[in-house]
This record gives C-alpha cells, structure tokens and sequence, in this order.
C-alpha cells in the first residue's frame, strides 16, 4: 500500500510539475538528507531485538516567482523482517520495506493567498501529541501508539486554497481520496488487541467497500487569527471516519453474524483558543462537535449505532526557562451512548509533558506521561533524546515503558517496552 | 519575546550639532528613556547571522530575515530562519506594545516539524535564543520602568564617550522574568547605543557580557552590526552580525501577523536587500 501511494506519488509530481520544471531549473534550490540505522529492543520474552533497519530521509523544495514545490520522502527497509523471525507473513510483507511522502506538492501564489495541489499534511489546533481539531490526515500506527504525530501522519491528497484576510487567515481544502489510518499488520510486534479484528469465529466480514473517488472526498474550512488578546481558530470538516465500523448486515447460512466493514460519513465543527495568562503560562483549549459519528455495536440487528460526539481539549504550557512543560486533558463523550457499543461512554486522557533543549540546542529531550484514569490501569511513560554531537550527526534514544490492564490502549503493551537507538548521518 | 534587537541593533538619526545628547545633568532614567525612544526609522529588516562559539572557537552558524515594523500601539518584530536545516523555516512573530501602555510582549513561535504555530508565554526569558548565550531577556527592547537606575560613571569605550547606568530590577518580577540581579550598561553618548552590558547573577557575579563590535551608519542611522556576547561560567560565545540593513522599507503589514510565520517567506515579500550596507 505504501509502496503503491510512493508510486502514484511520483507519477503524480511529474505531471503536475512537468511544465513548470521544463522551464525551471530542475536542481531544486534547496535538498537535504538523512541515512541512518535504527534498531528497537524490547526489555521482555524472546526474540528482544525487533527492528534493524537502514533509512533515507530527503527533503527537497525549489521555489520561483509564481509558486514552488515541496517533497519529502522517506524509505525504510527493516531486516528485522527478512529470514527467520517470529512475525507472521502478512507482517513480514509490510514492514520489510517501507516508503512513503511526507509531503509532495506544488504551490501556486494566488494573490495574497496560495494554492496547493499535491500530498499535504494539514494540522488543525493547537494540542501537544493529541488530536481533537487535528483530523486531516489519516495515522499511521504500524509502529504502535506511541510514534509523535509528526512522524505518523498519513499525507493524503488534496487541493487546499489559503487566503489572509486582514489579520486571519482563512483555508479551504478539497481532499480527494479517502485515505484510513493504518493499523498494525496482524501477527506484527505491534499488533494488539486495539486494532483488533473481528473474530472470525463468531462474525464475517464479506463487504468492504474501499470509498474510492467519488465516495472518499472531504472537505473544509478553517479561520485562523485573534479575538483581543485570544488566539481563535474555527473549523469546520466533512469527511470519513478513519477507523473501521463494522454494520451488523445480517446471519450467514453457517449462523456467523455478517458484517460490512464501513467508514462512515461525519461532519465536525470546532473551535480552539490560546492565551497567555501571565506567570509564564499559556491556557490551550479546544472542543470540537461530530455530528453523524457511527460506533460498532455487534449486538444490533442491522448496521451500526449513531451517536453525536464531543472531543474537547484543556491544555496549560508553563515555560520554565528552557524547558516548555504542558499538562493536558482531553475528553471524549459519546451524547447517546447505547449498551454494546465498542466505544466507551466516555473517554478521559491526561498528559503531563517537558520539552527543552539544551547543550547549545544539540540535544533536544521530551518526556512524557499520559494516562488514563486510574492510571495503574492505563499509562504510558516515554523519553525521546536526539542529540547532535556534530551538524552531520543525529543520534536518538527513545524508551517507551507502559503500564496496566491487557484490555487498556497502554495496558496492552504492558511486556512491550522497548528502547529504540538510532544514528544518522546528516547531508 | 524578542522586541528585541531594536535596542541592540539601532542607532540614532545621526542629527545637527545641536544635538539632544546634552547630556550634562540628565538622569539615569532620561538617558535609558532617550535610548528606548531614539529614532530608528518605522520599519527595518536584516539578513542576521547568529554564530555560536563553543570554548575551542568551533562555530554554527543560523541565519534568519529579521523585519521589524512601527504600529501606532506596538511594535511588531517577524523572524524568518533559513538555515542550516535543522532549524530552516522556524520562525518568530513578536508584538510588543508600547511601555507606556503597561502590557506584555506576545509571541508566537512556528515549528515546522509539529506544522503548528504555538503561542509562548513571556514571562520568563530567561531561555536560551536559538541555543546562544542571549537570552530572550537580552535581546528585549529597553523598558525603563522596569529597573531602578544609576549613572555611576562616564567611560571611554573603544574611542567612545559613554554614560555608565547600574540598573536593578524594580520588581520580583522582572527578576524572575529575567534572572539578572543587576545589569551595568554602557551607552554611547553620542548615538545612544548600548557599547556593553555586563550581567550579574543574585550573588553579584558577573557571569555574561554583551559587547558591540561594529558599529555602521546606514540611511543617516547608527547601527550596531556586530554584537557579541560571552558566557563566562560556559566559556562559551556568541555573535550577531546584521547584514544588508535597511531602514524604512517597505514591509506588508501581512507580513507582521501571527499567521505569516506558518506561511513563510515567499519571493517578492521583501524589497531587495541593498548591498551597501555590508
């Protein structure tokens, strides 16, 4: 899958930049890179090393006086999954090689605004590693759950017009393919009970439509810019859940329930806010409203339950020095919550986060906590070191130590905490 | 955070043997008012290099587009950086409204690698800029009401006749906003400009120095083009050199708002940089 979207990527970039490159120079003005090694331990069982990998990083961009390109890719191959391994076939064949944009498109100055064409990442508010207005692009959680955002976002492809009006900033945006996020490939190290599917004991799943184009569009609106001293966004999206909805279709000749594996259609209006209260604290907030929201509910007799939802976000960042530390809670609340539905209710999640640099900003660190209460049942503890000890040299350290119950998003991972290094030589 | 290099960059319009420079009897507090409210054009923009030394003279060097704008309320300060790469498309958007109106400075910092503008307290600037020896606090514009001054000298400073001003903060507060127990400053009776600053730490230990270098006069204005400051605890230095200054160009106002800094520097955003000035 990721092999074919890299493909349609670089089809794509040809063509749309074909006239312009002809005329320009096609040395971009500027291009960087990585090359690296990665490697993953996990502290538990057998089998403890879980990734040898080598990567390319490269990052590319010209511009000229009418718009410019932008492409950034990434290629991975993991040897991990090569000869003997514990990983099903399935998994071998997803994580041996990987490739994919982090974004490529071309942008076009349209007046004051520009437009772009092309794989784009496009973040909506103003949440530390949590997504409530942030529901563009699809993720990535073929590495789990605890990649940063920045690394796990899907690009998907888009036309997206951005306009200043006095001192905002208004966006409207066409994606034209539906794109799901990306599970863990069955019998992978990163399977887990979570991206669970269902059993095919007791249920068949034999109608899975794939929403190509015209059925996978989305679109929005945002408006970004300052009510007094309040920085104030407001969103607006029509799109495709990004998780799968299993719709009760009826029994099959051998009594197993049949099920379509859906993405539904919702709409989401939102809003966020951020003021700095004195004392070296900035107050974040957002909240947003899905209306349309479809939850799996295998009890039902036919197709699945609807219920509004409200995602809402309280963050504080106090600056201390050189370390930023923010505190954030976000809730999710189900407005009609039905018995059997596979979505709680209510869901609360707490980070307490520090980010600083230091060493004449050649390391960077974050470490993290989130929890959902009681946090015994459901925590995350993790550390993400880069230094640079040379500009040519980026080296990594990341540790990830989880806590709590088998049924639990974190809980589940509880045998699997690893420590990832990797080294990288900068050009 | 940074409304900023105004005080270390600027000069003074370079104005007739009359000049308001006096300076016989003025106060501690009138000389560091005159020197916040020289004249320094309504709009300035600089090709910036920061180079950061480390105690084997091993330097980095950042550079960034440095704009700055006068508003009837404030002034507003963006920041582009270029490279090198870890830090290319980072930028800065700073308000900082007039001290007379009693308000604090806004900033908004962009990330390209998080995509999001995030908006940064000012309240402590007692972090590193970009990993150099400045400190936010160090490249603030000059608030007289901040400190309790005192002219304690005239001295001559690499050919210039300058006013020696202990200053001490006047508030918990900006002690804690900045970490300075007490600064000593040096000002340049002729043009204003701030020659050097040493900084001291509760203990009364001298622990950081700031010093102009080079001094250039562009369109009739005085101008620091070199600065330099040491960390002596760190044994660690760094510099700001300015180059291609301009003053009272022509910068659009979309260019000094919170959400310019997501959108970056696009080509015929600024006027051409004049080479003159280098």
């Amino acid at each position: 899958m990721a092999r074919e979207r890299f493909r349609q990527g670089l089809a794509a970039v040809l063509v749309c930049l074909g006239p312009e490159l002809a005329r320009a120079d096609i040395t971009p003005a500027h291009a960087d890179a990585e090359v690296g090694v990665a490697t993953a331990l996990r502290l538990h069982g057998d089998n403890q090393i879980t990734q040898k990998a080598v990567y390319f990083k490269t990052n590319l961009e010209d511009n000229w006086d009418s718009g410019y390109y932008k492409a950034k890719g990434r290629v991975r191959y993991d040897a991990r999954y090569d000869g003997n391994n514990p990983y099903s076939q399935e998994a071998r064949e997803d994580y041996r090689f990987s490739a994919d944009w982090r974004h490529l498109y071309w942008g076009q100055y349209v007046g004051d605004g520009e437009l772009t064409v092309g794989w784009q990442q496009v973040v909506w508010g103003r949440a530390d590693e949590l997504r409530v207005l942030d529901q563009i692009n699809p993720l990535d959680f073929r590495e789990g759950l605890t990649a940063l955002l920045e690394d796990s976002r899907i690009a998907v492809p888009m036309v997206r017009l951005t306009q200043p009006v006095g001192e905002w900033e208004l966006e409207a945006l066409w994606v034209t393919d539906f794109v799901k996020n990306q599970a863990p490939a069955q019998g992978s190290e990163f399977d887990a009970p979570l991206f669970a599917r269902p059993d095919p004991a007791t249920f068949i799943v034999d109608s899975t439509p794939d929403y190509t184009a015209p059925h996978g569009f989305s679109y929005g609106v945002s408006a970004n810019g300052q009510i007094g001293a309040v920085d104030a966004s407001f969103v607006a999206l029509n799109a495709r859940q990004q998780d799968p909805v299993y719709a009760v279709e009826g029994v099959a000749d051998d009594q197993r329930i049949r099920l379509e594996r859906q993405f539904p259609r919702y709409s989401m209006g939102g809003a966020g806010l951020a003021i700095d209260a004195g004392h070296s604290i900035v107050v974040r907030s957002e909240v947003a409203y899905f209306d349309d929201w479809r939850v799996t509910n295998p009890y039902r007799q036919y197709g699945s339950d609807e219920s509004p939802m409200i995602k809402s976000l309280l963050g504080v960042d106090y600056l201390l020095r050189n370390w930023l530390i923010s505190v954030q809670w976000q809730e999710q609340q189900l407005l009609d919550w039905q018995v059997g539905m596979l979505q709680d209710k209510r869901d609360d999640l707490f980070t307490l986060s520090a980010e600083g640099t230091h060493l004449r900003d050649r390391l960077k660190s974050r470490l993290a906590l989130a929890m959902s209460p009681p946090a015994k049942d459901d925590a995350l503890l993790q550390g993400i070191f880069t230094y640079k000890p040379a500009d040519w040299l980026k080296l990594g350290l990341e540790v990830d130590v989880f806590f709590g119950k088998e049924d639990r998003p974190f809980g589940e991972y509880d045998q699997r905490d690893q420590v990832r290094l990797s080294a990288g030589y900068l050009f | 955070m940074l409304p900023l290099f105004k005080s270390l960059t600027v000069g003074v319009l370079m104005l007739t043997s009359a000049s308001v420079f006096a300076a016989q009897g003025q106060s501690a507090d009138e000389i560091i008012r005159q020197a916040r409210d020289r004249n320094d054009g309504k709009s300035f923009m600089s090709q910036v290099s920061l180079v950061l030394l480390d105690k084997q003279g091993n330097s980095r060097v950042r550079e960034f587009s440095y704009l700055q704008k006068d508003y009837p309320d404030s002034d507003k300060f963006t920041m582009f950086f270029s490279a090198p790469n870890d830090v290319r498309d980072v930028a800065f958007h700073i308000e900082n409204p007039h001290e007379a109106l009693g308000a604090e400075d806004s900033q908004w910092m962009y990330l390209p690698v998080s995509r999001q503008t995030r908006r940064i307290s000012t309240t402590d600037k007692r972090g590193a800029f970009m990993g150099s020896d400045y400190s936010y606090a160090d490249l603030d514009k000059i608030r007289a009401n901040d400190y309790r001054q005192t002219l304690v000298a005239e001295e001559n400073i690499a050919g210039r006749d300058c006013y020696v001003i202990e200053r001490a903060p006047a508030s918990a507060q900006v002690l804690a906003k900045t970490g300075y127990n007490m600064l000593k400053v040096w000002i340049d009776k002729k043009n204003l400009l701030v020659m050097r600053q040493d900084f001291f730490d509760v203990k009364g230990v001298m622990f950081k120095q700031m010093r102009t270098l080079k001094v250039e006069t562009v369109d009739q204005i005085d101008s620091i083009t070199l600065s330099e400051t040491e960390d002596f605890i760190a044994g660690t230095r760094s510099q700001l050199r300015f180059n291609q200054l301009q003053y009272n160009v022509e910068l659009d106002d979309r260019l000094f708002i919170q959400t310019a800094i997501k959108r970056g520097l696009k080509p015929g955003d600024l006027p051409e940089f004049a080479v003159s000035a280098r």
